[in-house]
């Protein structure tokens, strides 16, 4: 019942208001925000003078003046200075804020005990409950008010107010003074503004400077509201509606807290309301006749009527519905025993929701279960006061036996309204302050709590402990704050009695200002932070760290649950035990005490917490008495369990002398004892040729937390100095880069950034130009295209020009931006005379060599380069930097550094070794001789006369075979060990000189489709894959390189084959088939019970197809039910995996998917949250959280799939090769899980299974 | 009753936009007189009317309304001498307050507007019967809002409420020209039964010459920003539209004869 007589005594106080809203918005067509302001000034000017022992009838004709005052500025605004009137409103609130706080003189003004008009209007109380009371003496007031408003619209004067609105044009023809008259109308609109909210303040028992927040939506709410209920042009009916109006709002507010709503929603619900009230008034003005009478019943029938009765009743509907929804679940109340206790904070703030927690939680400990021998209301205001206001009528009209208020604000307003029964506080600074007592025992019969605020001076011995120094320390906070207010005044207090302490204040109105207030503070020079207890300051708290940490200045909060955010040291209340103390007062009360007897608690438990890393990046230690009375000390973080280095590799394309470069470093670090897998991680990212690509890696790699990048090229070197060079960490080891010096790495060899170093492959472009000289002297012009934008290239021209000019060459030059003019450019440099072509190591030379060796054919011109691998493809000579070299000097840095040598002390090196190639079919095709002197220094010979001629190659004819896998997803990572195990055991490596090249997709179906054509282009001559999609693209782009396939579920789905002899010819391998059907035998022998299967699979995908099928069947004979979700990307598996929990899933199985299977961790982690036992087939996702991972065993298959790779290579052709399905099964077991899921698994059980988890 | 000397006015002057509206304007009405005044576009008509509402405040000259000063009073100053109805029929009248409203608002001009309740009965019966004459039936329509009259019966309405606080002087700026045929015709007959029965001095702005020709005792050509002709009643009776028309081709023919040409002329016959 209170709640809704509360409601509507708060609507018609609120309808001074909104009659205020109806002058401007609707006479005067002006939306005036000045309201906002002129609330809060009516609030506290009445406040004030009542607290001064003022009459309060002449208080609120005071609050009515300065109301009129705000409303009069913002009107001389508008009108003498032409202003916009949205405008001037908005100017005036804003200054009203700061004239409201000096007329208050604090942020709030406490009312009780004081003479209001409620309390004059008690005194003629003839006996009702005071509420009723009050109600009828307002309706009384507002009746007479309503008479006058409209009786003065209907005068003369108020004709012309209402012509001036709606035509101002006219009003001036008949002699009004528009100006004047807009003046006169939005001052007395404010002065009744004023009014409403002096009227307001003392019904709720203050005044508070944020009163005002929010005033314009409520009147112009109300306006809307009104105006569609009522809608007869009356002059009578129009002022009514207004009051109407005002009380309806506050109505369906007081019904959304009833029914349960959120107080968060109920400025959505706002909005929403006066929307629906909007439009569907505008529907029925649309159709309406226009008929002034009153309807009659047949218009009620018309249609359009029928819409706004419908709407209305919809609402109400809607409304109804969730009530008795939320009845149900309230009215549970069996017993007389039950009690009911209402709880309720002003918002959701850190300090006040711990103490909310912990309380309830000590509650339950104490014995009181929520829904059995009591009921707790739990409400939270969100920082609106007159939400925290119907809160607390709300607890009275549900019959609450003990109210808990969390918080000042709420313990003033509980204080205020609630005198029959108890009322305990917590979380609240003073509690004297706001007028709940005189002293701890002498206080208000019904109120009891636990206060505290935090000893300042306990908070600067702790201060002066670690800093016993002269000092002057800064303090930031909210003026607008009655408790930081009296925390600073408390430091205050304290500073003064240490002669050799300063306190220097910075105050602010909100969080976007602590940084500014913050920098200024230091600024002045302050050597600490000491921080009062502020909502808002702790909430921008960050702010504060990041202006102290230039200056390495040390903050002291009182917050200790906020030490960790990088503050140096903590002492303050444990708002747990506040938490733990309401409770125990709580069941005191209930047991019987009275709480007049209940003394009010301090808070007993001080914490003091000390932030150790950041003592010690400033620079300062802890006395020792300190630390050991610091109940929290946050430590570095320990030293961590050895884990293996990681180590990034990116290279810019896929060129192989990239890869000799990698075979170097992976020898070098092998050589050093580091191997992959074993005690290092090597990742290896490809950036295929596209510059943005490398940035997302090395971005990657930094986000993985990889200890050393490594950057193969010039273009790698670049992105890894700008992104990570002046970082500490990671460091960089770079190798294959010709300069980098060029680059931005470094100024000098030892002049480099402290955690860059590497090795420099510069191209021997002297002992080239020297080699072209020896090789043939009579051609002296050299021609060189390169691409002017390589700064690499940049830099070997010109040693090049100068090393020219010295041996007598001359060198024609010409630039090319892309491979596609490598032709046009090479024979303009024919055409200039150029004798000798040169590739001087440019990237865009080497992707389009060929073009440069159309030419030099076409033109019988030798064609020479730095780049090895150019060699066999039509260079007659190349001389360059011995890729696996650097490669290996690259690997030897890495070890230095996994030693512990520090990169800052490596200098970059220079690789000496090169390497000399020579291809004789070219010479002898472009009738060249090349003397023995060079052919004796070549390290390789390209000649396919070998025999004939007598030279023999000085290396063998190596294998070339590759080695692709889809992503590094762990049982890859098996079947891949497999591989590389059998080829080296088994001898083939070196007998048939294997030439072994690893290459990831990376996860992505793009790379992989590049990646196969790559490998055609590239002429490997065997090509091992692994994973169904791989099989796929290279089906497609490869018909002649023998393919050999492993771990591909189902090859016959594919089309690849229709039986495992009848395959396409070029391929064979193996076939690995998932074991499914165990894997559901197992789920019957351990949950019995289980009915629900989940699995999901990307459609796109034939190896989950072949899964699903067998999931399919296996299910149907061991009487499961199958649900499935289907997914297109990886990004799609969580919300398929939420539907399938959301359908009731007791056992989730995976299918093997490519696409799922990325996100295994995700799925592991969020079945494990459902309790619902994750089967996969992969036994090493066991370690990632899956309960049984049944599956083939495939390291075994990758050793299969290397034996059928062997015969190929020994000379059987594939299409004589039957597929391999083989499934030797492998099971591994998650044991801690077990408990999880509520079973026990027997020995003999866990006898069958080959990994058994148990942390 | 009106009395303007030398007026003159420009609008934005030195900037790109100058208008030079009113190039010395002298008149003289008498009380009582109905003046029709026609015109080329821009010949200052409007622009007249204005000044003698006090719209704005002239640049020089003196106009005098019924023996006082008002050169530099206010429009809402002198609203107890001057009613208007303007062109747009829309701007006469507030749309949301009933008839009765309007009109006790028009009725008020120039009076103290008290914060008394000045329509009472009596006042309802006086704009009962004004808005009988208007024979539009309206009269039982007094509680409606305006708003939902046509254009027609609103500016029947505006003219109602200007001349029923019995001005000195009624200024009507072209206040057909916005209606239709048949709406309009209605509007000159109560304009004409209006100012015959009461005598109002009246300055009436129209683009229509057979407006010009059938009302009023006197026609003012305008021209430019002056005054290029004063046709008295006698003479008026004798003029047909095409005489009326065949005077501006006149002084269009003479316009084409500009200073530059003078000039040129000059130099080749003289």
């Amino acid at each position: 019942m209170e709640l809704w007589v509360g409601a509507l005594n708060l609507g018609l106080l609120y309808a001074f208001m909104t009659m205020g809203m109806f002058i401007t918005f609707r006479i005067h067509d002006f939306a005036d925000i000045t309201v906002d302001g002129s609330f809060a000034a009516g609030a506290a000017m009445a406040a004030v003078l009542i607290v001064s022992g003022h009459n309060p009838f002449v208080a609120l004709l005071a609050a009515g003046l300065l109301g009129a005052a705000a409303g009069c500025a913002t009107a001389i605004i508008h009108t003498r200075f032409g202003i916009n009137g949205l405008l001037a409103g908005i100017l005036v609130m804003t200054g009203m804020y700061s004239i409201n706080l000096h007329v208050m003189g604090r942020s709030n003004i406490p009312l009780l005990n004081r003479t209001t008009f409620l309390t004059c209007l008690e005194n003629i109380n003839p006996g009702l409950p005071t509420e009723i009371w009050t109600c009828i003496a307002l309706c009384i007031g507002l009746l007479a008010f309503w008479i006058l408003m409209s009786l003065f619209f209907k005068t003369d004067f108020g004709i012309s107010m209402r012509v001036t609105g709606n035509n101002p044009v006219m009003a001036a023809a008949t002699g009004v003074n528009v100006n004047g008259m807009k003046i006169f109308g939005i001052t007395f609109a404010n002065a009744l503004v004023g009014i409403s909210g002096g009227l307001v303040a003392q019904y709720q028992g203050f005044a508070d400077i944020g009163m005002g927040i929010g005033t314009i939506v409520i009147g112009l709410a109300g306006v809307i509201i009104g105006e569609s209920i009522l809608r007869t042009p009356s002059m009578f009916v129009k002022t009514l509606s207004v009051i109407v109006g005002s009380v309806v709002f506050r109505m369906m507010i007081a019904v959304a807290l009833y029914v349960g709503m959120n107080p968060i929603d109920l400025k959505l619900l706002t909005a929403v309301f006066v929307l629906i009230t909007l439009v569907v008034s505008k529907t029925v003005t649309a159709g309406e006749s226009r008929k002034t009478r009153l309807p009659r019943l047949s218009d009620l029938l018309s249609s359009k009527r029928l819409q706004l009765v419908a709407g209305t009743a919809a609402l109400l509907a809607m409304i109804a519905i969730v009530a008795y929804k939320n009845r149900s679940s309230v009215t549970e109340l069996s017993s007389a025993k039950t009690c009911k206790i209402g709880v309720f904070q002003v918002s959701d703030n850190g300090l006040l929701n711990v103490t909310r927690d912990s309380f309830l939680e000590e509650m339950a400990t104490i014995g009181y279960k929520n829904g059995r021998n009591c009921i707790l209301l739990v409400e939270n205001a969100n920082n609106d006061l007159p939400t925290a206001n119907t809160i607390a009528d709300k607890f009275l009209s549900e019959n609450v036996d003990i109210v808990v208020a969390i918080s000042t604000a709420c313990t003033q307003i509980a204080v205020n309204k609630i005198k029959d029964r108890p009322v305990v506080f917590a979380t609240v600074a003073n509690p004297f302050k706001i007028e709940a007592g005189k002293s701890d025992t002498d206080h208000l019969p019904n109120v009891t709590g636990v206060y505290g605020s935090v000893p300042m001076d306990k908070t600067m011995e702790m201060v002066r402990a670690i800093m016993p120094q002269p000092l002057n320390i800064g303090c930031i906070y909210d003026q607008a704050h009655a408790n930081s207010v009296f925390n600073v005044e408390q430091l205050k207090k304290v500073v003064a009695t240490y002669s050799d302490v300063t306190l220097l204040e910075a105050t602010i109105t909100g969080s976007a200002e602590v940084y500014e207030a913050a920098l200024s503070l230091t600024q002045k020079g302050i050597d600490a932070f000491v921080l009062v207890p502020d909502n808002v300051v702790y909430s921008a708290f960050e702010s504060v760290v990041k202006a102290a940490k230039s200056g390495k200045i040390p903050i002291f909060l009182s917050d200790v649950e906020r030490l960790g955010d990088g503050a140096l040291a903590a002492l303050g209340y444990d708002y747990t035990q506040s938490g733990i103390q309401a409770a125990h007062l709580v069941d005191r009360i209930l047991k019987g005490e009275n709480p007049r007897d209940i003394p009010f608690e301090h808070y007993s438990k001080l914490t003091v917490g000390l932030n150790l890393p950041v003592a010690g990046e400033i620079g300062i230690e802890f006395p020792e008495q300190l630390l050991s009375q610091a109940t929290l000390l946050i430590k570095a973080p320990e030293a961590a369990v050895k884990r293996k280095s990681k180590i990034g590799i990116v290279q810019f394309g896929m060129e192989p002398t990239v890869e000799l470069c990698k075979k170097g470093i992976l020898k070098a670090l092998e050589d050093q004892g580091y191997f992959d897998g074993d005690n290092v991680e090597l990742i290896y990212k490809n950036a295929q040729a596209d510059f943005a690509m490398i940035n997302a890696i090395i971005q990657d790699f930094i986000r993985r937390e990889v200890d050393i990048i490594v950057p193969l090229s010039t273009p790698c070197v670049q992105s890894a100095v700008q992104l990570v060079a002046e970082r500490e960490k990671p460091i960089v080891v770079f190798t294959y880069v010709f300069d980098p010096y060029r680059v931005g790495a470094a100024k000098s060899a030892t002049d480099h950034w402290p955690n860059m170093t590497g090795i420099s492959c510069f191209p021997p472009i002297d002992s080239v130009l020297d080699l072209i000289a020896e090789m043939f002297p009579d051609r002296k012009r050299v021609g060189i295209p390169w691409n002017t934008a390589e700064a690499n290239s940049e830099a070997v021209l010109e040693k090049a020009r100068d090393h020219a000019a010295q041996i007598g060459l001359e060198i024609i030059e010409a630039s090319v931006t892309n491979p596609s003019e490598i032709v046009d450019a090479a024979r303009s440099l024919t055409a200039k005379g150029a004798e000798v072509l040169l590739n001087p190591g440019d990237n865009t030379l080497d992707v389009g060599f060929g073009g440069l060796v159309k030419v030099g054919n076409e033109m019988k011109i030798p064609v020479l380069s730095v780049s090895a691998e150019q060699a066999e493809q039509g260079a007659v000579a190349v001389l360059g930097p011995d890729y696996y070299q650097t490669g290996y000097d690259g690997g030897n840095y890495l070890a230095k550094i996994l030693g512990g040598q520090h990169s800052a002390s490596l200098p970059i090196y220079q690789t000496k070794e090169t390497v000399l190639y020579v291809n004789l079919d070219v010479a002898r095709r472009l009738n060249l001789a090349v003397t023995p002197a060079v052919l004796e220094r070549a390290q390789k010979i390209i000649d396919s006369q070998k025999n004939g001629t007598g030279e023999t190659p000085t290396k063998k004819e190596k294998t070339r075979v590759a080695l692709v896998y889809y992503s590094e997803h762990g049982i890859t990572m098996e079947g891949l060990r497999g591989i590389r195990d059998e080829l080296k055991e088994s001898g083939a490596m070196d007998k048939y000189n294997i030439e072994l090249d690893e290459k990831s997709a990376q996860g992505d179906m793009s790379i992989a489709t590049l990646l196969a054509n790559d490998l055609v282009r590239q002429r490997y001559d065997y090509i091992i894959s692994l994973s169904t999609p791989l099989l796929q693209v290279l089906a497609q782009s490869n018909q002649r390189i023998p393919h050999v396939f492993g771990m591909v579920t189902d090859p016959f789905r594919m089309g690849v084959a229709q039986n495992p002899q009848d395959h396409l010819p070029q391929l064979t391998g193996v076939a690995t088939l998932q074991p499914v059907g165990s894997a559901v035998k197992v789920m019957r022998e351990l949950f019995p019970k289980a009915r629900r299967i989940g699995i999901i699979w990307n459609t796109a995908e034939a190896c989950s197809e072949a899964c699903t099928c067998k999931a399919r069947e296996a299910a149907a004979q061991y009487g499961f039910e199958l649900l499935e979700a289907n997914v297109s990307g990886t990004g799609d598996v969580l919300d398929a995996a939420n539907s399938l929990i959301a359908r009731g899933i007791e056992i989730y199985i995976t299918s093997g998917d490519n696409t799922v299977l990325l996100a295994t961790q995700s799925l592991a982690d969020l079945m494990k949250r459902h309790k619902i036992p994750f089967f996969t087939n992969g036994p090493s996702d066991v370690d990632l959280g899956a309960f049984i991972g049944l599956g083939a065993d495939y390291y075994q298959v990758g050793r299969e799939t290397a034996r059928v790779a062997l015969r190929v290579l020994g000379g059987e052709h594939p299409k004589d090769i039957p597929i391999n399905a083989c499934i030797p099964e492998t099971m591994a077991v998650n044991l801690a899980l077990a408990d999880l899921y509520g079973i026990h698994l027997t020995d003999e059980f866990l006898s069958r299974a080959a990994v058994v988890k148990r942390e | 009753m009106i009395t303007i000397t030398d007026l003159h006015k420009k609008f934005y002057p030195g900037t790109a936009n100058e208008v030079y509206a009113l190039r010395g304007i002298d008149l003289r009405v008498n009380a009582g007189d109905f003046v029709t005044i026609i015109g080329t576009n821009g010949s200052g008509k409007s622009t007249l009317l204005n000044a003698v509402a006090g719209t704005f405040l002239p640049d020089s000259g003196k106009i005098e309304i019924a023996g006082q000063d008002t050169t530099y009073r206010k429009d809402y100053q002198r609203v107890k001498f001057v009613s208007r109805v303007f062109q747009n029929p829309f701007m006469g009248t507030a749309p949301d307050m009933t008839i009765a409203e309007n009109l006790h608002t028009a009725w008020l001009r120039g009076r103290h507007k008290k914060p008394k309740i000045g329509l009472n009965g009596e006042r309802r019966r006086a704009y009962r019967e004004a808005v009988a004459q208007l024979e539009m039936q309206l009269e039982n329509r007094l509680d409606h809002l305006i708003g939902t009259l046509s254009g027609g019966q609103r500016q029947a309405l505006t003219l109602l409420m200007a001349v029923i606080s019995e001005p000195k002087v009624l200024l009507l700026d072209e206040h057909t020209a916005a209606l239709d045929p048949k709406s309009a015709a209605q509007v000159i007959k109560l304009t004409k039964s209006f100012i015959g029965r009461s005598g109002f001095t009246t300055l009436m702005v129209t683009h229509s010459m057979q407006q010009a020709l059938d009302l009023g005792a006197r026609t003012i050509m305008m021209n430019k920003g002056k005054i290029i002709d004063d046709i008295p009643l006698a003479e008026k009776n004798r003029l047909t539209v095409d005489d009326l028309l065949n005077k501006f081709a006149e002084i269009r023919k003479v316009e084409r004869l500009t200073d530059d040409l003078l000039q040129n002329l000059q130099r080749e016959y003289v």
